[in-house]
């Protein structure tokens, strides 16, 4: 693939769709652009929020709507007191769990599909049937079989993983370079040999496009099951404080799920960025 | 033809019978050019497409015999077949009909032996330049020792010292083909099958690595099969140019290259270069 090809592929920057030129911006000023402009409409959406919870209490009943200045301390409170850390610690463990093994799994069934005509005859159709079926809608199954501990929020989080990382196994190892095959084929390069030289690092960015939303799914599956039914994890906490009306309590709880989630994106882009080095974008290498 | 640079005759990196090639260098008027055994043969070669009736004659008839050490380009327009001999020689397409061989073997299948480029480089980005160049030696789990050495000795021999450690995005596309260059040689193959290499470059780097190519055509002594649509750039590299038509894909004259080697730039200044390309011109009736 040359220079040229790779740039095009490459996805252009967000909000450049319509840049008539190529802006010579240092990187400096566009990390400072990024970080004051994501800060300032932060400030104005919490400031129109505030205003809203403070025009009319009678209208807007304030217990319900809650205000960015009762929910900042709340928050404050919630990451400095043990039990706020123990359900997430809880929340935590379920979604990795359900991850890693929702991942692993989606993995070697796309790699099944991928290799074997017969295996992928005998199981895709059922795979696609699953996979139009929404998958939350297992949570009270799950809890029926597993109960109100942790094992049911892993395997709803492993079901809501297992298949983006399968179809973009699928995906990825498919979509091979036609000449990088006659290459291999030119070299006597056995089946084996292609899928380990070739096809399975060629389908490593779209492994990971798939391991990244999966991550997310991981954490929306726990929670859900925490909600549905549970006596620990951060959606416990939040089905306990929305019962009680507390909802300063219930936003502190988003917010440390937000960064939770925020948390476990960025260590999958890191893992990304140092394992499919190849793919980023033109201009960091 | 003149033989006037006899230190370059045993060549550098390719051992393979170096004195038949400098037998081949003699005057023609001695050494008849078919006389020796070919290398390669290719014996009543045709490919159809589809259903025999009303399928596509891609190829029809080919004959042709190459000695070793000899460069011969497949010209033609698209749809000649000049891509589609090139795949059957490489045992990657079977023939519908004849057979080719290589040193006396019928070649069936892919072989170690044959070395191919294509137009793209198909380099994988997430190998080094030289981990790049090392891949028919993974692939043929070759061991050897000597391994380093010779992946270094063709980064030499094409110019890309320093960039080893480079990765693909980080080359020209000229500088990607010279990699590709590399991985082919770095094995020694008895035959070289380059499909339109240079085809996607523009026209300066294509030129600078036409010059290029010749010089270490003439070091390494590979017979040489060259896929173009670029008559200049087949007269200017081969001792033999076929030239091919279509429909069907047949070959329509074989155009001898006397021009004296080493071929430099220079050579396309001359009288003798105009004349060759005015006769494939005219045998692709152009003229």
């Amino acid at each position: 693939m040359s220079a040229v090809e790779d740039r095009a592929l490459a996805p252009p920057e967000l909000g450049d769709l319509f840049a008539s030129e190529i802006r010579g911006e240092s990187k400096l000023a566009a990390v400072a652009k990024q970080v004051l402009l994501t800060a300032g409409s932060a400030f104005l959406l919490l400031g129109i929020w505030e205003v809203l919870s403070r025009i009319d209490p009678a209208f807007w009943p304030q217990v319900i709507l809650s205000k960015p200045t009762d929910i900042i301390p709340a928050f404050f409170k919630a990451i400095t007191s043990g039990f706020v850390w123990e359900n997430l610690w809880v929340t935590f463990q379920e979604t990795i769990f359900g991850f890693a093994i929702g991942a692993a799994g989606g993995f070697l069934f796309g790699v099944l599909i991928a290799i074997s005509r017969t295996f992928s005859r005998a199981t895709y159709p059922i795979v696609i049937l699953f996979q139009t079926t929404p998958r939350v809608a297992l949570a009270p199954v799950f809890i029926a079989w597993f109960g109100f501990g942790m094992s049911s929020k892993v395997a709803l989080a492993a079901a809501i993983c297992f298949f983006p990382v399968l179809i973009n196994t699928i995906t990825g190892l498919a979509v091979v370079d036609e000449n990088a095959l006659l290459l291999m084929r030119s070299l006597k390069a056995s089946k084996f040999q292609t899928f380990v030289h070739l096809r399975l690092l060629s389908a490593m960015p779209s492994i990971f496009a798939g391991l990244k939303s999966a991550l997310t799914f991981a954490l929306i599956g726990a929670v859900i099951a925490e909600l549905l039914g549970s006596n620990e994890g951060m959606g416990q906490l939040i089905d306990a404080a929305s019962f009680l009306l507390q909802m300063d309590d219930v936003f502190a709880y988003l917010m440390v799920l937000g960064l939770l989630g925020l948390a476990l994106f960025l260590v999958v882009n890191l893992v990304e960025k140092k394992l499919v080095f190849w793919h980023s974008n033109w201009d960091e290498g | 033809m003149v033989k006037n640079q006899p230190e370059q005759r045993g060549g550098v990196l390719g051992r393979s019978a170096p004195a038949r090639r400098a037998n081949r260098r003699l005057d023609p008027a001695e050494v008849p050019r078919d006389g020796g055994t070919p290398l390669v043969a290719i014996e009543g070669v045709s490919k159809a497409f589809g259903a025999r009736e009303t399928g596509l004659v891609a190829l029809q008839d080919v004959n042709l015999s190459i000695t070793d050490g000899e460069f011969i380009s497949l010209v033609g327009p698209s749809g000649c077949g000049k891509s589609t001999l090139l795949k059957i020689v490489s045992g990657l397409l079977p023939a519908s009909r004849g057979q080719v061989t290589l040193g006396g073997e019928r070649i069936v299948s892919p072989r170690r032996d044959i070395g191919m480029m294509f137009q793209t480089a198909t380099l994988f980005p997430w190998r080094t330049v030289k981990r790049n160049i090392m891949l028919p030696f993974d692939i043929a789990r070759d061991k050897r020792t000597d391994r380093e050495a010779r992946v270094a000795e063709v980064i030499q021999l094409t110019g890309l010292d320093g960039f080893e450690n480079n990765y693909p995005r980080e080359l020209s596309g000229g500088m990607q083909q010279r990699v590709a260059l590399c991985r082919l040689l770095v094995s020694n193959p008895r035959l070289m099958l380059l499909d339109e290499p240079f085809g996607a470059l523009d026209e300066f780097t294509r030129e600078r690595l036409n010059v290029e190519l010749a010089r270490i055509s003439e070091l390494e002594r590979k017979t040489t099969i060259f896929v173009t649509h670029n008559i200049t750039e087949a007269v200017f590299l081969s001792d033999r140019v076929v030239v091919m038509g279509t429909r069907p894909g047949r070959v329509l004259d074989i155009v001898d290259i006397e021009l004296p080697r080493p071929r430099r730039a220079g050579v396309i200044a001359t009288h003798e270069y105009s004349d060759r390309v005015g006769d494939v011109r005219r045998a692709l009736g152009l003229v």
